[in-house]
């Protein structure tokens, strides 16, 4: 992603990155603790690092869709 | 003969009919088998990429990761939902340029946007050694599940056939219109079959879903967390994440390449993008039951066992019989895929026949050919390409900056011989470290391989540049299509 407007995906999309391979790095969440029946540090992994993704890429769509509007698009129903 | 046994081979036969139904006639030309002439939409395409995140290893290996590795394994989750973020916007751009210049494998991509036949038959080379080991683990995987669970070789062994022969004849039939029409079956059956056992075996086994984790916490609370010291420390976690994420973000697996370029557009790439996160979640579900596995198999030998060992206990025979279905179908749904890949490569791009039909017939061969040299590998001497193996995600990696280099700037920055440099250098850094003990404190091999080969590939080119300050220019491919 390059050009103009490509620093809110790289500071959007880098929330993700910064969150999935830093926070392994801090003893409050990678320890021996439960969050809700759960280890904190599965809790960090899959959220960020898997379910927050979808919304992620649901923003970037609306952004490209505005930004760089495809002309070549042939529809999504399967043939 | 058991129930699960029986169940086995009637959900082999139930997923083979369903490769044969894929098409109604035979195809005829490799466009139309490989990529399925470019017409798929969401629905297909979704069930295609998640049909690849779900392999045998997901099945047993996942479980299996928690007993060898305990939290560390959590890293297997996230990589892929992490690649898609990059992919979100460079699959498109792959799927335009494959489209409008006929490119069938990623080994034409790479050839045609170098306008290098050697970085071509290179890249052909090593997708087709590193995916066969990958797919010989997938042949014995499926022959350990149904082994595992009835307790009898033979039956592992005669599955193994049964399967794989079936493999063959749907694949040559339908082609990737097969993957598509088994990844809907494989993939409705894994939720329904991840979802019952990640309930059936916390709450028979170990008194419920969280009871699991405060057990746990009793018992071996290092578990339920990555180590800051060990084989598998933060550094093994983190290198392991990133250079897996890499690996899908520049999609370097061959065997990817052609669910991408068979979408009918580029939105549905992306859609399909935005939503596979969503299922790629369910992976925390085997990382529960590795969990369970820790505290009730004492002294497991066999981590890979954990899954069915857990499912043999908590559920009754005909339900055992239809997670074993589950697996097999992760077995032989990917394996078709792998086999897709192999062939398509070694025609278009290593034995390069000149007609069409001529093409399409190496193809059609080296499917057969491929598969019964894996078969045999398998039921002779499965460890056999277990070396091989060990090098497959971080070899086929150190593709990545070649592909970077043609689809992150607006105009080619490399040329062939860094990017062949590069890779070269990449292989060897990647053989030298897998093979001779050196102390890399944890970091992915891939990683530092990945490391040197960027220097490798910007160093080469900056000489090039001063010797012949061209531009790169692109060149189609010439081979039949």
């Amino acid at each position: 992603m390059t050009g103009r407007r490509a620093w809110k995906y790289w500071a959007l999309g880098g929330v993700t990155f910064f969150l999935s391979f830093v926070v392994v790095w801090l003893p409050q969440i990678n320890g021996p603790h439960l969050w809700l029946g759960l280890p904190s540090i599965l809790w960090w992994t899959c959220v960020p690092g898997s379910l927050l993704i979808t919304p992620l890429l649901w923003i970037f769509d609306r952004w490209q869709e505005k930004d760089n509007p495809d002309p070549d698009e042939e529809g999504e129903a399967d043939a | 003969m058991s129930t699960v046994l029986v169940i086995a081979i009637i959900g082999i036969v139930v997923i083979a009919a369903l490769g044969f139904w894929g098409r109604r006639r035979p195809a005829t030309n490799l466009a139309e088998w490989t990529v399925a002439g470019r017409r798929f939409g969401v629905t297909t395409m979704w069930l295609l990429q998640a049909g690849e995140v779900f392999t045998t290893f997901t099945f047993l290996g996942t479980a299996g990761l928690v007993a060898s590795t305990g939290a560390a394994s959590f890293y297997s989750m996230p990589y892929v939902p992490l690649g898609y973020v990059v992919l979100y916007f460079i699959a498109p751009l792959i799927w335009r340029r494959a489209r409008a210049r006929g490119y069938l494998t990623q080994a034409d991509f790479l050839e045609g946007s170098y306008g290098s036949r050697t970085l071509g038959v290179v890249v052909a080379l090593l997708g087709v050694v590193f995916l066969l080991p990958y797919l010989q683990l997938q042949i014995t995987g499926l022959g350990k599940i149904v082994q595992l669970a009835t307790g009898d070789e033979t039956s592992g062994n005669a599955s193994m056939v049964i399967a794989f022969v079936l493999v063959v004849a749907f694949v040559l039939w339908s082609g990737l219109h097969g993957v598509a029409t088994t990844s809907y079956f494989k993939d409705a059956l894994m939720l329904i079959v991840l979802v019952v056992t990640s309930l059936a075996i916390p709450i028979g086994l170990a008194g419920g879903f969280t009871q699991v984790f405060h057990r746990v916490a009793e018992v071996m609370p290092r578990s339920l967390y990555v180590q800051t010291t060990g084989a598998n420390d933060i550094l093994w976690y983190v290198s392991n994440m990133a250079i897996s994420a890499i690996g899908v973000a520049f999609a370097t697996l061959p065997h990817s390449w052609p669910a991408m370029m068979s979408a009918r557009s580029a939105k549905v790439l992306r859609k399909n993008y935005i939503w596979l996160p969503i299922y790629n979640t369910f992976v925390v579900l085997p990382l529960v039951v590795g969990y369970v596995g820790l505290l009730v198999l004492k002294d497991n030998g066999d981590p890979d066992a954990t899954m069915l060992a857990l499912a043999s206990k908590a559920l009754p025979p005909w339900l055992l019989g239809i997670v074993v279905v589950a697996g097999i179908a992760t077995a032989m749904v990917p394996s078709a895929g792998l086999l897709i890949a192999i062939s398509s490569l070694m025609a278009r791009n290593l034995v390069r026949a000149r007609s069409a039909r001529a093409q399409f017939g190496v193809n059609q061969a080296t499917v057969v050919v491929a598969t019964f040299a894996a078969l045999i590998l398998g039921l002779v001497k499965p460890d056999a390409l277990a070396n091989l193996l060990l090098l497959t995600f971080s070899g086929l990696d150190q593709l990545a900056p070649a592909i970077a280099g043609v689809l992150l700037f607006r105009r080619n920055v490399l040329r062939a011989p860094a990017a062949l440099a590069g890779i070269a250098v990449g292989e060897v850094v990647v053989i030298v470290l897998t093979f001779v003990p050196v102390n890399v404190a944890n970091i992915s091999v891939g990683l530092i391989g990945l490391a040197v080969n960027l220097v490798v590939t910007v160093a080469v080119e900056a000489v090039h540049r001063r010797i012949a300050p061209l531009p790169p220019v692109e060149v189609p491919v010439t081979t039949a299509s």
